[in-house]
């Protein structure tokens, strides 16, 4: 008797549960332009961020956490401070990388695919990937009070790495709460920012590379 | 008698010394054989360029799975040492690594690696041009002297990586 009412909540919960709600071609296309206006008023955003990489093969979990400053044009800095620490800057065409106390300073353009990276890491904060067509098919939707954007890389650098990305952003504030992953084998990694501040002074010496 | 006791305990010292790679210590060890996933920075080098990230590894009766995450949580690979056969399956090798004189090199590298690591006695020399370290600590070197390729993996605190 137990079991069966558990399987009835269980279907009951699925069946009224709203599961994510796929917009209008329209609607999505407001929803696009609403977000790519804000995002050109982001000069400066700054947040903590918590990662949380899933392990399928192994059912754990890794949890890491940091603080990230993007700065127009072309200024990021996403430092983790746990497990361990490490820094990835990007400045212009100049990115550095700072683990177990050494640091290594790259091109930008050195590879495709650590440019696209980089690009992905740029505009996603901000959600104006969005509109990048030549880099993802997008398809938006909402769920539980949020609007997702589900971007489906086109480019081949990028396919092989990820099969896809997806945005949730807070429909008031246009902004982008939750980045995940999704890798080819299934594997995601979310990655939640809290605490955002826009449009901050972030001081340069965040971006330095020497 | 006495003229031998000195080269006998030359030749005991260097079996000692060959066998000494390390033995994995009981606190690391006793998580491995409890079924708790293992933490580690992780660091690989090869030719000057340099891999770090974090390496997970978890140890059931007959295996020892794990996989190597960079810090952004894009995964290199997956791995699983099969006990009974010594041997490591590759899984979910990300696209640069995954071409078959890199894996062949990886899958034996891993092997050297794990059997160490799950082995409750000291760790013999490893066989091949490789030099294999483990630390009181719980710090594996693992050197591929014919590619110079080393593997460093550091453990990481219990707590650093939980909620």
């Amino acid at each position: 008797m137990k079991r069966l009412l558990f399987l009835l909540t269980a279907v009951l919960t699925v069946l009224l549960c709203p599961a994510q709600k796929p917009v209008s071609a329209s609607e999505q296309a407001q929803m696009v332009r609403s977000i790519e206006q804000a995002a050109a008023g982001i000069n400066s955003l700054e947040c903590d961020f918590v990662q949380v990489k899933e392990l399928s093969l192994l059912g754990d979990n890794i949890t890491s956490r940091g603080h990230m400053y993007f700065k127009k044009p072309g200024k990021l800095c996403w430092q983790y401070t746990s497990p361990t620490p490490f820094a990835f800057v990007v400045n212009g065409d100049k990115v550095l990388i700072r683990a177990n106390g050494k640091q290594n300073v790259m091109d930008a353009g050195s590879s495709r695919v650590f440019q696209e990276v980089i690009r992905i890491m740029m505009s996603s904060v901000t959600g104006s990937c969005l509109t990048d067509k030549s880099c993802f098919s997008v398809t938006m939707a909402k769920d539980k009070g949020l609007w997702v954007a589900k971007l489906v890389p086109v480019k081949k650098e990028l396919k092989r790495m990820f099969a896809s990305i997806v945005l949730r952003i807070d429909p008031q504030r246009k902004m982008v709460k939750q980045v995940t992953l999704v890798e080819k084998s299934g594997d995601r990694t979310d990655i939640t920012l809290h605490n955002t501040k826009l449009n901050t002074a972030i001081n340069d010496q965040v971006f330095r590379i020497h | 008698m006495t003229r031998y006791s000195g080269f006998i305990s030359l030749l005991l010292a260097l079996a000692f010394a060959a066998a000494a790679a390390g033995q994995t210590p009981p606190d690391l060890r006793s998580r491995l054989s409890a079924g708790q996933a293992c933490r580690f920075r992780s660091e690989i080098t090869f030719r000057g360029n340099e891999l770090t990230g974090l390496c997970v590894l978890r140890e059931t009766e007959t295996a020892c799975t794990g996989a190597l995450v960079n810090e952004f949580g894009v995964k290199a690979l997956d791995f699983v040492f099969d006990k009974r056969s010594e041997k490591v399956k590759l899984h979910n090798v990300i696209f640069f690594l995954d071409k078959w004189y890199i894996r062949r090199v990886v899958r034996a590298d891993l092997a050297v690696m794990l059997r160490a690591l799950s082995a409750d006695d000291a760790a013999a020399k490893p066989a091949g041009k490789r030099e294999l370290l483990i630390t009181p600590q719980g710090e594996v070197r693992l050197t591929n002297l014919k590619y110079h390729i080393s593997y460093h993996l550091t453990p990481l605190e219990t707590d650093a990586v939980t909620e």
